[in-house]
């Protein structure tokens, strides 16, 4: 019955036809704890406001809520009113309401963090999966993926801060310049990343696998290099945009960042930084809990993810350790 | 139909020779409708020699001289552009290991239907994917329309394997080189494989190379036998003549060892039943 008479490892799964499907997917989007269930609420909740918050005090005050008004509306007459049922989180020294406000401002800074993160994502794993790829071949394509990677040294090398103080001090104090400084702060992150990845992946068994199945050079980046290469990246993103709302607010807060009268965390503390020596603490202090509020939660999304990941990779690990045939 | 001529790959090194050889003036050849096994000892150079014929080698370890004649194209020489249009098609490999070599984030389904697609894209893809279950039962693998939407850390090792076999004969090949693949398969897949592979070189005309640990195999399957050792193919015989006689140390050595084996079966049921 058997082609050979020496012991074989039997192939248990294969003998008795079993169909144990592995849930990894289902672990990876398994039922949240309450934390979790906390941290992506959280999540939810600065999207939401990010679409709504700005109109949320304009809101109150047509409903006839004496509790506020719009965020960017001035009435001096009222500074400096300290916490009060017609406003929550009292005034700051222009009159502004300080809990429409920093309602308001998730807006700005969730959509700067957005786009740079984006940006650098979308200019960074390219250029990092490139540079993986072709770097220690050739010659011209090995000096092609130094000059990008030095070129992220060169970046990366830059003091951050002040490079995006020098960039806004040199260009104007706009959104987009705020943006294009956070995109080049972070890109060099997301190459590195793909690029270390794209390098242990190139080299896996099932790239040559590919290789030898007449995929060309396109269809093997894009169809099997590439996705096995950017989960590291993905991995970080929530962490990344954390770290650009800090940055944005810490940018506003020097007075390199976004331009008033425009709802910014950083700026408002600014704004309000003034009157904490004269005990007027409410115009800085729940723009400064909000903008800690919003950190954290996306730091612990990035950890949940990271955790997440860890699980799969441990799973697939262990099944294929389990079964695994012995490579030649 | 696939001949290699005086093949040597290494690795230049700081040695007065130049070079680090580790496949040495190696000389096969294989016709349509007739197999070679390739056997010898763990580290002689026999996954290496098929790294080369599907251009796998990659610096340090060069191919140094010689030649892999595919129908009279230089594999070696030849564009990649040209190589990847017979790789895959006319010429397809198995490589070892089963699980690793799929990619982990595609259902093997879809990785099957791109590899009929890649060649043949006017493949339609409803077509592609009933080709693709009709391979997967074709080696053997159960319920293989649902094993098709499988990813392939939920298949066990073996129908990992057995994927992998069925991506080399997607594309009927003319020629097949196969480095141990049915290791860890189940011996009953394992012949019903080696058996579909007998069919197409009888039947097909299709010519085979394959490696293998298990002079079972060769014995079974195989026209000739080839003998690595350290790099140089050191015999080249017919099956027939090899099991009568072996010429050369290394092969008898390996013929004891399988005899050898054989007796420690024994020796485990005589210590099995003593119990
Ligand atoms: N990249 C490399 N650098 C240095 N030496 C290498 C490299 N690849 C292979 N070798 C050497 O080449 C020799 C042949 O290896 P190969 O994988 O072909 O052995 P094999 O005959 O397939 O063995 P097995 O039966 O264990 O699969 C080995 O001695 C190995 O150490
Ligand atoms: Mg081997």
């Amino acid at each position: 019955m058997t082609t050979t008479d020496t012991p074989e490892t039997v192939d248990s799964f294969a003998a008795s036809g079993d169909g144990r499907i592995h849930g990894l997917r289902r672990m990876l989007f398994r039922k949240p704890g309450l934390t979790t269930a906390a941290v992506y609420g959280g999540v939810g909740i600065i999207l939401l406001l990010t679409v709504i918050g700005p109109s949320i005090g304009p809101w109150l005050a047509d409903a006839g809520c004496a509790c506020g008004w719009g965020s960017e509306q001035i009435d001096s007459g009222h500074a400096l009113e300290g916490p009060s049922g017609t406003h929550f989180f009292g005034t700051d020294r222009s009159g502004q309401d300080v809990f429409s406000r920093v309602l308001a401002a998730p807006r700005i800074n969730l959509v700067i963090a957005l786009a740079a993160t984006a940006l650098s994502v979308v200019i960074g794993v390219p250029l990092g999966l490139l540079a993986g790829y072709i770097g220690g071949r050739a010659l011209a394509a090995t000096a092609t993926s130094e000059l990008i990677m030095r070129f992220m040294d060169v970046l990366q090398s830059f003091p951050l801060f002040v490079f995006a103080v020098v960039l806004v001090a040199v260009r104007g104090q706009s959104t987009e310049i705020v943006i294009i400084a956070l995109t080049i702060v972070n890109l060099p992150v997301f190459a590195r990343l793909a690029r270390a990845e794209m390098l242990t992946v190139r080299e896996q068994p099932y790239a040559d696998a590919a290789r030898i199945l007449g995929h060309g050079n396109f269809r093997l980046i894009f169809r099997h290099l590439a996705p096995n290469s950017v989960a590291s990246s993905v991995a970080t993103v929530p962490m990344v945009i954390g770290f650009v709302i800090l940055f944005t607010a810490s940018l506003s807060f020097v007075g390199a960042g976004v331009k008033p009268p425009t709802a910014e965390l950083g700026g408002m503390i600014r704004v309000g930084a003034n009157n904490m020596v004269t005990g007027e603490w409410w115009p800085s202090i729940f723009p400064g809990v909000a903008l800690g509020l919003m950190v954290l939660i996306f730091a612990f999304a990035a950890q949940d993810i990271a955790a997440r990941m860890r699980a799969v990779k441990r799973a697939e690990g262990l099944m294929s350790a389990e079964t695994s045939v012995e490579a030649g | 139909m696939l001949e290699i001529k005086n093949l040597t790959v290494g690795l230049p090194s700081r040695a007065e020779s130049g070079f680090d050889t580790m496949l040495e003036d190696v000389s096969l050849s294989v016709e349509a409708g007739q197999s070679l096994g390739l056997v010898g000892e763990a580290g002689s150079g026999k996954s290496l020699l098929v790294h080369a014929i599907g251009g796998l080698l990659r610096p340090p370890v060069v191919p140094i001289g010689g030649e892999i004649l595919f129908e009279g194209q230089d594999l070696l020489s030849m564009p990649p552009d040209d190589r990847r249009l017979i790789l895959g098609e006319e010429l397809s490999l198995v490589l070892p290991g089963g699980r690793i070599r799929l990619n982990p984030l595609e259902k093997v389904g879809r990785q099957i239907v791109r590899v009929l697609r890649d060649h043949h894209p006017e493949m339609a893809k409803a077509e592609a994917l009933e080709r693709a279950i009709q391979l997967l039962d074709r080696v053997g693998i159960p319920d293989p329309d649902k094993r098709a939407l499988a990813y392939p850390h939920e298949l066990s090792g073996g129908m990992a394997q057995r994927t992998v076999v069925a991506m080399a004969l997607a594309n009927s090949p003319r020629f097949i080189v196969a480095d141990e693949p049915t290791t860890g398969i189940d011996v009953t897949i394992q012949r019903q494989i080696l058996e579909d592979f007998a069919g197409l070189i009888r039947e097909d005309n299709v010519g085979l190379l394959i490696v293998t640990r298990d002079l079972g195999i060769v014995a079974h399957f195989c026209d000739r036998v080839a003998v690595v050792s350290e790099g140089r193919i050191v015999e080249n015989a017919e099956v027939r003549t090899f099991f009568k006689e072996q010429q050369h140390p290394v092969s008898q050595e390996l013929m004891r060892a399988t005899v050898l084996e054989r007796q420690k079966a024994a020796e485990w049921s005589a210590a099995a039943a003593s119990r």
